[in-house]
């Protein structure tokens, strides 16, 4: 009995050391781990942030997941009593009673809505579903959807012709505009329009139509980003004109003057190609209007609605009341909506000599002459509404699941519309208000969202450095789960790392992510940034024939005259599938005389046909280039043998590779 | 039975010792909240100086004192009654810690005291063999305050340095000829200073701001030449920043001036132009409302009152006392802490970078009789006596120059022929490690950079460093 005893005692203390070893011995682990994973950055050593929130399926993912609504823009029914506002997230359009201030009900739409018109009597409701690539015609009094039209890939902003005959949609993965005979139900015709469209705007005589296009054009390597606004004449539906604006980025949204005199456009000026030496004073980005008058001359100038120590950032809507005086602006970086006078800027416009105007457009200074007000809103104010008498105005919150009622008179926020999302902010909400807020740049210069828009990437070569060495073309966030490490030089090893301390200290330049709105960024990234559907891959997930060919080249293991092609030097060594990166690095022979000495992380490939321009610092506007011009020496793989024909196919193959399909499956 | 009863016993007096104490512990800590604390000086003191500081910045048997501002006579408590003077009261973030610059025997030097105001214990910070005075809290438990230098080849001045609240990891952070008093620290982190220029020739008094590393100093704002900040400013809720401004002459006080923290430069408002130049010290309330320092016509000492500068009327008299100004008041509550700003400074280094994107942008008039189109062809780089060098301006007007960290230069445009275009524009200084951007020389402050590639930046930068004799060695200033 007693040597039981002992034995107990014995069992007992050894176990109570061996436990506390272990717990020590792994705790240590875990700090070492934690410390290499965020690259030093303090955060407690906990495993549920990293290894459970960021989980997209299974059953963390379907647990931790809440059914957002996400208002993005919305209409007005033209006696001003109901609202009809897109749910991004909900896939649904939901009808708001303005008077009970409530949604009276929720209408199923296609995938990722992004826009609705009304017809002129408020009858019929188009909305733009983005992922679906359709367009649901709504028959509004009872709610039903009566119609959906096929459209192009992408579709976002509508606009509808004075008659109702014709809609204007604009497709912003097809980049392309599709017009759409209302009354056959047919497209009609399809229009070539800048790099992702997505806006369209009617002139008020209904003779013009504006579509503005969110990127810049392809421009010569090192050269400011010259955006388009792509101008349709509305009787021969052809187009007129791609009005360039020079140094402006971002074209979210259009609007004319009731008069029609003027049309303004919301856009970023970016500071890509200065060495980001510094962020004061607007170095990097700075935000505004374009102006563009409505006659032969067609002179354009821009205009900035930043302050010299503080910025606005990601200017999303515009709206003018009916009187023509007053301007609202969305600045969906900075949680405001910004007040200008329109004749205020009118004066300037017109009055200015061209030198005037190239001053203009660089002069934070210059807003005190026409901004009015700046009215504190929700998260992520996006889309806007006006009433018909011009008295209200509604603010879709993107991020609180809410309207904001302005009165245009006083400017003032008087109430406010719940529209009945989960309440509560989740881990992955806050981590999206987080990458949509430029809160946590120095004086609110830019967001997360204004170099990544939509989580994807602006195409655009920064010298962030700020030496002109190292020159980093931006890449795109979706679809990062499992696909470590990052950035062109692969130096880190998680997004941990990425959104971190260095993040602020070169980047940002104010104070760092706190750890839990680190653990929520990182979740966000990874759970809720996706590639829209591949529009190259058949629905039916079979290549084609040129796909299939271009699949065997990429796979091939012996060039065109039979020399065998050792496997370091095969496509598919460096991008095998899953993700089509084997997360190594490599030399592919691109290093620029201003680089440092690096090799390069081998990217993902899903979805590679929206990243133009490619390699690491941007110098190869098509796919094509980097096997025709950067590859002299068959460093990034062996391709020099192959036939235009054969390089055709390749690339076909290349645009229709996707990301993983399970996790499409949400 | 017994046991388990003792134990309960036993239990429940923890309980009751520990949850005393926590009664008794916490509401001490926050006992001060809602005071009003303020220095008092005598109200016959006279006389000051920017450079020295004189009796402006070490008047004689000053105190710092707190009141309840709901009944003020009652309750008025000197917290520096050890000290042979103290003034520059300021509270921490979380309204729990004062922090002040004091003098605890006369002929002393004035050092950085901290005092819990929970128990009021002082605790000194600084330990100089010089003065030092105006501290601010930066957000990440440091200091920012000013010491008198007076072994310079400049005479005597103010220069900020940033501490630990230990004393320790003393950091000096401004390095050019000028005399700064360190002001506030704005919400997006950077510390405000009020700086004059001493060399070669006496300037305006200015606010200049800058990083708590010292990287980045810039103007924040300056008005005519006679126009001079005197006291401590405050950034309110609203995104002004406020402050009382005087003529330099420095009669009777100033008016209290509004500026807008994202456009400081152009938005100057006189908020008490009514009332004469009568004001001393402002500081914002959370209602929109200012507590001020006023001194009456025809009386001799500052009162503390209440002021509404929308309607411009005062509110009720908070304090007064006619042998001694009520000064800098500040009221004992949890306000915003300013974001803690990374910082780029390797002090492994000696060298830091300059890239000026277009020399020929410029307000600054150009020399003599220099045409104002002359395009300038070279920079010239000067410190306090010497000429560095010169380096060529690229066709876009760009330059890109490494120079010494931590010494004053100041530069001038130079034409082909070797005539000065433009210039000398102010002093500015590099950190080590600091990589520094202008638009122009002397631009016009509200303009930012067209975005393109400068020339300058695809050669490597032109070295100029200082003459030995100008680089600044630490404790050596």
């Amino acid at each position: 009995m007693k040597n039981r005893k002992r034995l107990f005692i014995i069992a007992g203390t050894l176990s109570l050391i061996i436990f506390l070893v272990v717990l020590g011995v792994g705790h240590r682990w875990s700090s070492k781990h934690v410390y290499y994973i965020t690259g030093g950055q303090p955060h407690p050593v906990d495993c549920i942030p990293c290894h459970v929130n960021t989980q997209r399926s299974g059953f963390a993912g379907r647990f931790l997941k809440k059914h957002y609504l996400s208002p993005l823009n919305i209409a007005v029914s033209p006696d001003g009593r109901q609202l009809y506002v897109i749910a991004q997230e909900g896939n649904a359009l939901l009808v708001v009673a303005t008077a009970e201030r409530k949604v009276i009900s929720k209408i199923g739409v296609g995938e990722r809505p992004h826009s609705v018109v009304l017809s002129r009597n408020g009858e019929i409701g188009y909305v733009s579903n983005q992922w679906s690539n359709t367009v649901s015609v709504i028959h509004l009094s009872d709610q039903r959807i009566i119609d959906t039209l096929n459209v192009g890939s992408g579709p976002s902003g509508l606009s509808l012709g004075p008659k109702g005959i014709f809609l204007y949609v604009a497709n912003s993965y097809s980049n392309d505009i599709s017009i759409l005979n209302l009354e056959s139900g047919h497209e009609i015709k399809r229009l070539a329009a800048g790099r992702n469209p997505c806006s369209v705007q009617f002139s008020p005589d209904g003779k013009t139509v504006y579509v503005t296009n969110l990127l810049s054009n392809p421009a010569p390597f090192r050269t400011s980003p010259v955006s388009e606004v792509t101008v349709i004449d509305a009787i021969s539906q052809q187009v007129v004109q791609r009005k360039n604006l020079s140094s402006a980025h971002l074209l979210e949204n259009v609007v004319f003057t009731p008069t029609g005199d003027l049309a303004f456009v919301t856009l970023a000026r970016p500071k890509n190609l200065i060495p980001a030496t510094q962020i004061e004073r607007g170095w990097m980005m700075t935000y505004g209007v374009g102006v563009i008058e409505q006659n032969k001359e067609g002179k354009a100038a821009q205009f900035l609605l930043d302050e010299p120590n503080m910025s606005f950032a990601d200017p999303y809507d515009i709206v003018i009341t009916p009187d023509g005086k007053l301007a609202f602006v969305t600045q969906a970086g900075a949680d405001y909506v910004t007040v200008f006078d329109v004749e205020a800027v009118r004066t300037l416009f017109s009055e200015a000599t061209p030198a005037n105007l190239a001053t203009y457009a660089n002069d934070l200074d210059l807003s005190s002459r026409y901004v009015i007000k700046r009215i504190p809103t929700g998260p992520n104010p996006k889309g806007l509404a006006v009433s018909t008498d011009g008295k209200r105005l509604y603010v879709a919150e993107r991020l609180a699941d809410r309207i904001a009622v302005i009165d245009t008179e006083i400017m003032e926020i008087v109430e406010t519309i719940d529209l009945g999302g989960p309440g509560e902010e989740s881990m992955v909400r806050r981590g999206r208000r987080l990458f949509n807020s430029a809160e946590n740049t120095f004086q609110g210069q830019f967001s997360c969202s204004t170099c990544h828009p939509d989580g994807h990437e602006d195409g655009l070569t920064y010298d962030l450095t700020g030496t002109g060495r190292n020159l980093a073309n931006v890449q795109t966030l979706r679809d990062l789960s499992g696909t470590s490490p990052f950035k062109w030089n692969g130096k880190n090893v998680s997004i941990y790392m990425q959104c971190g301390m260095r993040f602020s200290k070169f980047l940002t330049r104010t104070e760092s992510y706190s750890s839990e709105d680190l653990d929520a960024l990182v979740a966000f990234i990874k759970r809720d940034l996706s590639h829209p559907p591949n529009r190259y891959r058949n629905a039916s997930g079979e290549l084609t024939p040129a796909q299939l060919r271009g699949k065997a080249i990429f796979e091939r293991t012996q060039t065109n005259d039979g020399r065998s092609i050792p496997s370091k030097d095969r496509c598919n060594t460096c991008h095998p599938p899953p993700y089509f990166t084997n997360r190594q690095k490599s030399d592919v022979g691109t290093l620029a005389a201003t680089d440092s000495p690096v090799v390069f992380d081998s990217p993902k490939l899903s979805n590679i046909y929206e990243s133009a321009p490619y390699l690491h610092d941007g110098r190869a506007a098509t796919l094509e280039e980097i096997w025709t011009k950067f590859n002299p020496e068959d460093k990034h793989g062996i391709a020099n043998d192959l036939t235009k024909l054969q390089l055709n196919d390749m690339v076909e193959y290349l645009i229709s590779l996707e990301a993983e399909p399970s996790w499409k499956e949400e | 039975m017994r046991g388990r009863r003792s134990i309960i016993i036993s239990v429940v007096i923890v309980l009751i010792i520990g949850l005393a104490g926590i009664f008794l512990v916490s509401p001490e800590e926050e006992s001060m909240k809602g005071m009003l604390i303020f220095s008092q000086v005598p109200a016959d003191v006279t006389g000051m100086d920017y450079r020295t500081g004189g009796n402006w910045r070490y008047p004689p048997q000053a105190r710092i004192v707190a009141v309840n501002p709901e009944k003020p006579a009652e309750t008025l408590t000197v917290l520096t009654g050890e000290f042979y003077s103290a003034r520059a009261p300021e509270i921490s973030y979380d309204a729990k810690r004062l922090l002040f610059s004091g003098q605890r025997k006369k002929g002393e030097p004035w050092q950085i005291w901290e005092m819990g105001l929970g128990n009021l214990q002082a605790r000194q910070v600084t330990s100089n063999l010089e003065n030092c005075t105006d501290p601010v809290y930066l957000p990440d438990d440091r200091i920012v305050f000013s010491r008198l230098e007076t072994d310079t080849s400049l005479g005597v001045n103010h220069t900020l340095y940033t501490s630990t609240l230990n004393g320790t990891e003393v950091k000096r952070i401004t390095f050019h000829p000028h005399s700064n008093f360190a002001s506030t620290v704005l919400q997006d982190g950077r510390i405000l200073m009020i700086s004059r220029q001493l060399y070669p020739s006496p300037g305006a008094v200015t606010l200049i701001v800058l990083r708590p590393d010292g990287t980045k100093a810039e103007l924040f704002y300056k008005n005519r030449e006679d126009d001079w900040p005197i006291s401590r400013s405050w950034e309110t809720d609203n995104g002004r920043v406020v402050f009382v401004e005087s003529d330099k002459n420095y009669s009777s006080g100033g008016n209290i001036v509004s500026i807008s923290q994202g456009r400081p430069l152009n938005s100057r408002k006189v908020l008490t132009s009514e009332f004469k130049e009568n004001f001393r010290s402002v500081f914002p309330l959370p209602s929109g409302n200012f507590i001020v320092s006023y001194r009456q016509p025809g009386v001799d000492s500052y009162a503390l009152l209440e002021f509404d500068p929308i309607e411009k009327r005062f509110g009720r008299l908070i304090y007064s006392d006619s042998d001694f100004h009520a000064l800098e008041p500040v009221m004992v509550a949890e306000r915003a802490r300013p974001k803690k700003l990374p910082s780029i400074v390797n002090e492994q280094k000696t060298t830091g970078w300059l890239l000026c994107l277009n020399s020929d942008l410029s307000d600054l008039p150009t020399t003599g009789n220099v045409p104002s189109l002359t395009k300038s062809k070279k920079i010239q780089v000067f410190g306090l006596n010497e000429v560095w060098g010169e380096v060529p301006i690229e066709e876009d007007g760009s330059f890109y120059i490494e120079i010494t960290a931590d010494t004053p230069v100041r530069f001038r445009t130079v034409s082909e022929n070797g005539q000065v275009v433009r210039g000398p524009s102010s002093w500015i200084w590099v950190r080590p490690n600091e990589r520094r951007g202008c638009v122009g020389c002397h631009e016009a402050r509200g303009l930012t950079a067209e975005n393109q590639v400068p020339l300058a930046i695809n050669k490597p930068p032109v070295s100029l460093l200082a003459p030995l004799s100008q680089h600044f060695v630490e404790g050596n200033p």
